[in-house]
Parts: C-alpha cells; structure tokens; sequence
C-alpha cells in the first residue's frame, strides 16, 4: 500500500507571524505537524525545533523495525525536547516556550501517532471520522481524573490550557498510539487553528467531498479556517492509503 | 446506499481496534478482544468507556442493549449497572436471529455448568475433590479497600489471603480483572514479601516509577543489601557514590516519595514506598542487632515518610529524627532531610559535615532540600521565604543540568510550583490535591500534592 500526503500551513487571517510547522516525507510515510507557544518568535522557533528535531532523527536512523517504533518516537521526542527546553533556558528572552507535536508514522500495516498538546489527528474511514488523539488540556484531564476538579474553579486555569507540551519541562511525556491501516483512509493531522474554527462534522464533509484529490482538501479546510475567522495559524497535514 | 454506522474501539489509549460495525463491536466483545474498560467513538461522537452507561446511552443509545447482551455473555465482571436498562427500539435488530442462537447456546452451557458444580459438590463431599475447586467467593473490594484506609493491615491479609491463588488466577487472565484486582495484590504484596507467587513484579510495579528497581521484593533486597555489605564504609565516608540500587534508594528524598499518590496504589501510595518498605523490611532480617548503625537510621528517615501515610502532605515537612551522630554520608542526607527551615538547612554545610559537603551530589542534594524548603514556604503563604529560596534555587539551575540527578527522581512538579521554570502551565495546577479515579491501565499516572 502507498501512501499519498498533502500538507499546507497558513499564518491565518489574525497572527502577525506563522508559529506552525509542517514536515513530510510522503515517501517514508512520516509527517510532524507542530504548533509553537510561547511568546511571538519563541513558538516559531519551538515548533522548527520539534520538525526539524524529528525529521533529523528520522533521517539519521537505519532501518526501523516495527518493534523499535515506539522507542525510537520517545527517544526521538527526548532529544527534541532537550532541546527546546535547553533552547528556552539558554535564551532568557524564549523562557517559557514549547510547542505541540503530531507526528505520523506509516510503517507496515500499521500506523503510528506521537501526540503531545492540543494538536489532533483524525482517522477518515468510509465517510465517517474519528478523533484518535486527547488534547492534553486541563477539561480532559479533570474529565478523566488525572487532575482533580477543583481545578476548574481556579479562575486563573481555563479548561482549554494545555498540561503538556514539548519543551516545557526536562521530561516530556507523550502519548504512542497504533491502529492498523486500510485502503481508502485519510489521516488528517492538524494544529488547533483548524479545529478550533470550523466543527469535526464540517471537516468530515469537506474531506467526503475533496478527499479523492488531497492537495485540493488541505486547501479547502485551510480556506474553510480562514473563512471562519482565521484567528490562529493553521497547519492541515492529510495522508491517504492508496488501495492495493 | 447509506452507509453503515461505524465505531472506533481504543484501549488505554494505545490501541486502537476497527472501525468496524455494531454486530462487529458485539463478537469482539463475546471474545473478550474488547472490555469494558475499553473505549467507543462514533462518526464525529466522543470518546465513551463501555462501561458507562449514561453517557453510552447519552451518546450511542443503539449499543447500550448490545454491551450489555455482549458484555454478558462474554465477560465475568459485574455487569450489574446494566440489568435494568430498558431495551433500545432497533438495537436488538443489530444482533438479530443470531442473539436467539447465542441464548440457546448461553442455557447450555449454563446447564452444563451446573450439572459439573453438582459433580463437583457430590465428589467433595467424598473427599475425591480439592476444596480449592468450590471455594467461598471472593472477597469484596470495597471491604478490603475500607480495611486498608483503616490501616487495618492483618484484617486486610486476613480477608484477602484464602482467595489469593484464585485471585492472581484471574488478573493474569483477564485485563479487566487485573485492574480491578491490582490495588489489593499490591497492598498485600509491599504490606509484606513485595511479591506475590505467580504474578509478575513488573505488573505489581506498573510503568511508572522509572528511579526504583523493577524487583522491589524482600527477597531481591536481602540480595542487594549482602552484595553491598563491603562497600557500605566507601560510600558511608563519602570515597564513593555507586550506581547500585541499594545506595540510591538510601539517597531518596522521603518529602518526594511522601508528595506523590498513584493510581492503582491505596497503600503503599505508590511503587517508591512498597520499595521502601521493603528494603527496610529486608535489612532488618538480616541485620538483627538492635544497636543503631547509619544505614538503619537512614532507613528510618526514608521509612517515616512511608509508615505516616499523608503526614508529610498533610501537616507540612516532618520533622525527622536525625541520625546517630556519626559524620556518614547517611547521616548528612538525614540531616538535609529534617532540616525545618533554611538555617537548620544550612548548618548542614558545617562541620562535621564540612567535608562530606564537597561531593557534586551532596551539593546538589542541599539544593533539592531548599526545593523541598521553598515548596513548603510557597504553600504556606511564607512571602518573606519563598522569593529568596527561589533565586538561590534559580542560580543553582542555570550551572547544571538537573535533570541528571543521581537518585534519577525527577523534581519537575517542585520546580514548576516554585515557578523556577517558567512556561504555560499555570503554577497552582501542580499543587492539586490527587484526584481518585479507577485503574485505567498499568500506565498510571503519579498525582503530586505540594498544596500543603
């Protein structure tokens, strides 16, 4: 099965500076999709830094068998957290940023996602989608009781915040997931510039409408942000398995 | 021609089965591939675990029959939350003349069942059978769960001990079963051997708790603490600092271990204190002499953060009793670890400890108990306190790289709540009080409580 990527990244229509980064490589079936914080030009340099990070250990390895997958994304995001966070302590002026990180793995019949922050990947299947990552913010922690309710009523914690981002902190911990891929799917992955504008059930009918051409459907969810106020930078990263 | 209705399935999210169809869902359920524990999406729907059912009826009332007939004719567990559900119009239809099938095939078996119990019992009585075969039911979790917040510790062994081969049976064999049972086989464990025959330590360890041995069990740390003998003096006057378990754990910062709650972890409250309690447990059978010697009073600092459970989150630092005087590495670690305030802390620094002061991580450790010390100042509201810790915490982490520590325990909780690193997370996120919740998986989470 092949793989077939599109990806587009867009300041949006309120920012003054694209804190978004997008990095695939159709033919090894890998993607990183970053969405920088942190101050104005700390996030643009946090998420190059996850990116090009990822990219270089991806890049640097051999050949990568499927039980060496998992470690070889944590080690990955390790190092790329290293350094984002010495980066941060290194330069007073960046104290304090970080960035999400999707990163896409297509490797035999399997897909693998690498999901830090408030960043998403979807799973397209028959015109149907599905949210495969957690945004991980403070509502979906206190929802799942990895942080207690009380929190919520601190006027200073929005639910939205995020708990964890590549760079903030030494240690970085992420979530690996797999799911086994099918001819047809679409995998969309995405900086919250998108979903925050326009709602899942909108993105699943533009994809059932444009997905047959990927390079148009990135186009039109970026349109359809920008359209809906545009008011963070968007990236839209899609991967579709092509059929036997 | 309208498509069918998709569901995605994910377990602990890691895993993920399908999409595939409802009467799918119900076979992956009937051959136990999905639990309960596990979790539903629809098409642009939430995530549901199977097992609640208000929101699967909120969110995907067309499964809510379909678990429940699944669930009961696959599963073991208590499904009793679904016996009243009122039958979804259309969801029967999903299993169709197949589910007529599976109760025929469900009442023969279930008569098969009970003519072998009836065997069974005749043969017993004759004495032919083990009594193990028809024995008492298990015992219910909420009781063992109550003896344990009691500290009821010989009632809680008591009660979960006749059923122990029957309960490990069933938590390697059944992921659900696991979860349920894992806080009680644990608590039985570190409250003694740290180990129970024919479950897996790591299981019993989790995922978490990456700075402690994988085999916590009495019997590995009577090993570790004879293999140590002849380098206890080396270490003791400071030539050397090994990489050995045994001498790590004796540098542990009992405040750390005593913060943090784990889920899946009613007592012990996490795997570092089952490690402690077992080491001490360990040194004590085979060094029987009741004289005081450094590595016993060090064991007994780390132990008190162990056997007062909450006392140091829930009355600030406690004040430990230092050890004999004796001017060891094992009494300077004490020392930094009772000191109240930053004074005490700092006579740490003279003699006789003057010299034990000059190694990196002696050093290093004296800024993790004024981590401990601006903790403590910035959650009692102690404003005069905390900004100057801060800054002198500050200085020390702009020359190293803290995140290679000896002990390997990771303090960034403290420092994002002292605000020595700066970045989006709010400050007062870190000092929340653990939140209760059901073991999800061996992946738990530690919750760390700096609120007091």
């Amino acid at each position: 099965m092949q793989i077939r990527m599109a990806g587009v990244t867009h300041i949006g229509r309120r920012r003054k500076n694209n804190q978004d980064s997008l990095f695939f490589d159709e033919g090894h079936g890998i993607a990183v999709v970053a969405d920088g914080i942190g101050g104005r030009k700390g996030g643009e340099i946090a998420s190059t830094l996850v990116v090009e990070g990822v990219r270089d250990a991806f890049l640097a390895s051999d050949v990568i068998r499927h039980e060496e997958i998992t470690p070889f994304l944590a080690s990955a995001v390790d190092t790329v957290n290293a350094s984002v966070f010495g980066f941060g302590r290194n330069n007073p002026d960046y104290a304090g940023l970080g960035s999400t990180m999707e990163c896409i793995f297509f490797s035999g019949d399997m897909v693998y996602i690498a999901h830090v922050g408030d960043s998403r990947t979807y799973l397209y299947d028959d015109g149907q989608l599905f949210l495969l990552t957690l945004d991980h913010n403070v509502e979906n922690f206190v929802e799942r009781g990895l942080v207690h309710r009380d929190s919520l009523q601190d006027p200073k914690i929005r639910g939205a915040a995020l708990v964890k981002a590549v760079g903030l902190t030494p240690r970085c911990e992420m979530d690996i997931c797999r799911i086994k891929r099918r001819p047809g799917q679409i995998y969309l992955s995405c900086s919250d510039g998108l979903t925050s504008m326009i709602d899942d059930r909108e993105i699943a009918t533009l994809l059932g409408v444009h997905g047959e051409n990927l390079h148009k459907a990135a186009g039109v969810l970026l349109d359809a942000a920008n359209h809906a106020g545009g008011r963070d930078n968007i990236t839209v990263l899609l991967a579709r398995v092509e059929g036997r | 021609m309208p498509r069918s209705k998709l569901y995605l399935i994910r377990r602990d999210l890691e895993a993920f089965t399908g999409p595939v169809v409802a009467i799918e869902l119900a076979k992956l359920m009937e051959h136990m591939a999905v639990g309960l524990r596990d979790e539903v999406s629809g098409h642009c729907g939430p995530w549901v675990f199977l097992d609640d059912r208000e929101k699967l009826k909120k969110f995907y009332p067309e499964l809510v029959s379909l678990v429940r007939s699944a669930a009961g004719t696959g599963w073991t567990t208590d499904v009793g939350a679904f016996r009243n559900e009122a039958t979804v119009k259309g969801a029967i239809s999903l299993v169709g003349r197949k589910a007529d099938r599976r109760l025929m095939i469900a009442a023969a078996f279930f008569g098969l069942a009970l003519l072998a119990a009836l065997i069974a019992w005749m043969l017993a009585g004759t004495g032919e059978l083990s009594s193990r075969i028809i024995s008492s039911p298990l015992p219910p979790t909420a009781e063992l769960n109550s003896l344990l917040q009691m500290g009821k510790e010989k009632e809680f062994a008591g009660a979960i001990e006749p059923q122990l081969p029957k309960i490990v049976d069933r938590a390697n064999r059944n992921h659900e079963a696991l979860l349920a049972w894992l806080p009680y086989l644990r608590a039985y464990a570190f409250l003694g051997a740290g180990e129970i025959d024919g479950f897996q330590s790591k299981k019993l360890r989790g995922e978490v708790g990456v700075a402690a041995p994988a085999d916590c069990s009495v019997k590995a740390w009577v090993k570790r603490w004879r293999d140590a003998a002849p380098a206890f003096s080396a270490v003791a006057n400071g030539t050397t600092l090994p990489s050995d378990h045994w001498a790590r754990l004796l540098a542990w910062d009992p405040f750390w271990i005593g913060r943090r709650s784990q889920s899946g972890w009613i007592r012990p409250r996490n795997f570092y204190q089952g490690c402690v309690m077992a080491a001490v447990r360990a040194y004590e059978s085979i060094n029987t002499k009741m004289t005081a010697d450094p590595i016993r009073d060090r064991l007994a600092v780390l132990s008190a953060a162990v056997h007062v459970p909450g006392q140091a989150r829930d009355q600030g630092p406690v004040k430990l009793s230092a050890a004999s005087g004796k001017v060891t590495n094992f009494g300077l670690w004490s020392c930094m670890d009772s000191a109240g305030d930053r004074l005490e802390l700092d006579r740490c620094l003279e003699s006789p400890w003057q010299d034990l002061m000059q190694s990196d991580y002696n050093r290093e450790k004296f800024y993790w108990s004024m981590l401990r010390l601006a903790v403590k100042a910035r959650s009692s509201g102690d404003q005069a306190a905390w900004p100057l810790l801060r800054n002198d915490f500050q200085a020390f982490l702009s020359g190293r790289d803290h995140s290679d520590s000896y002990t390997r325990i990771d303090y960034t909780d403290e420092l994002l709540f002292v605000g020595a690193v700066d970045g989006v997370l709010p400050e007062t996120m870190n000092a929340l009080p653990p939140a209760p919740g059901p073991v999800k998986s061996l992946n738990e989470d530690i919750q760390v409580d700096l609120s007091h």
